[in-house]
């Protein structure tokens, strides 16, 4: 496969064919970790790595795993995956005062990764599904990153600690509670679906 | 299904779960050293800057802990003599654990309390717990009457829709006085024990 097909590939998994803009996957950790940027993003980061890891790792070992019991040896391999990635982390990067593992909680009850795996990772190659996975991780942070900086300004009037609206203006507190996620949320994918249809082509 | 196939996915389960178990379990023992340094290491500079004139800080290793307590570190100034001392603890708030960190004087009266993780989610519950109009109260307390919900005889106000993290808290800070009057009492046993002798 050439450059151009990988660069293609990353692209699709960053936007055009991310299931968080297609099939709104990963909408739990939209709820529960973007009422922070910096939560969001470490979210988004570690939800990254798991995705690469755990796809590499189901690609490279689709041949072996009779379907009929696909799905638990999925889940297996993720739970190790995530495991893993938290052991070394918590080692190797201790900067985190009360460690890391709040921010992989949620990857653990994400459908993204499984979604993903199932998706793409038992169809492909190790590399590809890698490199897909990125670009699905790296979406998906971004759009964590810009649902917490929405959340933070149209429900709370701030914009990292900076009061935005003056006067008579208020923020709307609906913004920063569970529904005012799926909204932004939604527009989002919708922006994101007419951005991926243009370069289509389409509508 | 053929019994040929139920035996392929029978061992394809267990190898699977095999290899998860067996990577687990080597890279634990690969960085348990570093989980366990990183678990009882301590950011000095955040703690030192609790109680003004510290200079140095210190985490007795064969300290005993009351319920509650993480960690506990010893401030001294320049000079060696102790400015005080700083109790972390953890407690059940509003969705899950709340951090609480207690720097108590020289006189031991409560100089700073930081609220270090709270899973209050903002704009409902637990979060408010962390705001100074709550934990500012305890600041200047030498006591605490768990019962009555006061320090130094100043009755504790929880904030409206967090009662949840702000008892979290209380807990936390009775924990921390719990555990300083024990180490109160084990430094006069050996100053009377020293004396004795």
């Amino acid at each position: 496969m050439s450059r151009k097909e990988r660069f293609s590939v990353f692209l699709g998994g960053l936007y055009r064919d991310n299931p968080v803009f297609t099939a709104a996957l990963g909408i739990c950790c939209s709820i529960f970790m973007t009422y922070d940027v910096r939560n969001a993003f470490l979210t988004g980061v570690f939800t990254a790595l798991t995705l690469v890891v755990s796809d590499m790792v189901i690609s490279a070992m689709k041949r072996v795993i009779p379907k009929q019991v696909r799905i638990p040896c999925h889940m297996l391999l993720i739970f190790g995956s995530l495991t893993f990635l938290q052991f070394m982390l918590n080692a190797y990067f201790p900067m985190f005062e009360s460690g890391i593992n709040k921010y992989f909680l949620p990857v653990a009850v994400s459908c993204l990764v499984l979604g993903r795996a199932e998706g793409y990772a038992i169809k492909n190659s190790v590399i590809n599904s890698g490199v897909d996975a990125l670009g699905v991780g790296i979406g998906f942070t971004v759009n964590l990153v810009l649902i917490a900086i929405l959340r933070d300004v149209l429900g709370n009037g701030m914009f990292f600690g900076t009061p935005v609206f003056s006067g008579n203006v208020k923020p709307v507190s609906l913004f920063a509670m569970a529904p005012g996620v799926l909204f932004i949320s939604g527009c989002i994918c919708a922006l994101v679906k007419k951005i991926a249809g243009r370069k289509d082509g389409g509508e | 299904m053929n019994r040929k196939t139920i035996a392929a996915c029978i061992l394809a389960l267990g190898s699977v779960f095999l290899l998860v178990f067996l990577v687990l379990v080597i890279s634990h023992m690969i960085v348990a050293d570093r989980l366990n340094e990183h678990l009882t290491s301590v950011p000095q500079e955040e703690r030192m800057a609790m109680v003004p004139g510290t200079e140095t800080i210190e985490v007795p290793e064969d300290m005993e802990y009351a319920d509650g307590v993480t960690c506990v570190s010893l401030l001294y100034d320049e000079n060696g003599n102790e400015t005080g001392c700083v109790i972390d603890t953890v407690s059940t708030g509003s969705d899950g654990d709340v951090i609480v960190r207690v720097a108590f004087d020289d006189e031991d009266t409560i100089a700073a309390l930081d609220v270090i993780e709270h899973a209050g989610l903002p704009t409902n519950l637990g979060y408010k717990a962390a705001l100074p109009e709550f934990t500012d109260q305890f600041i200047g307390a030498s006591s605490i009457t768990a019962y009555s919900g006061s320090v130094s005889g100043r009755l504790i106000k929880f904030i409206d829709d967090a009662d949840y993290s702000c008892a979290g808290v209380y807990s936390c800070v009775a924990a921390a006085f719990t555990q300083l009057k024990e180490m109160r009492l084990s430094e006069n046993e050996q100053t009377t024990e020293g004396g004795t002798e």
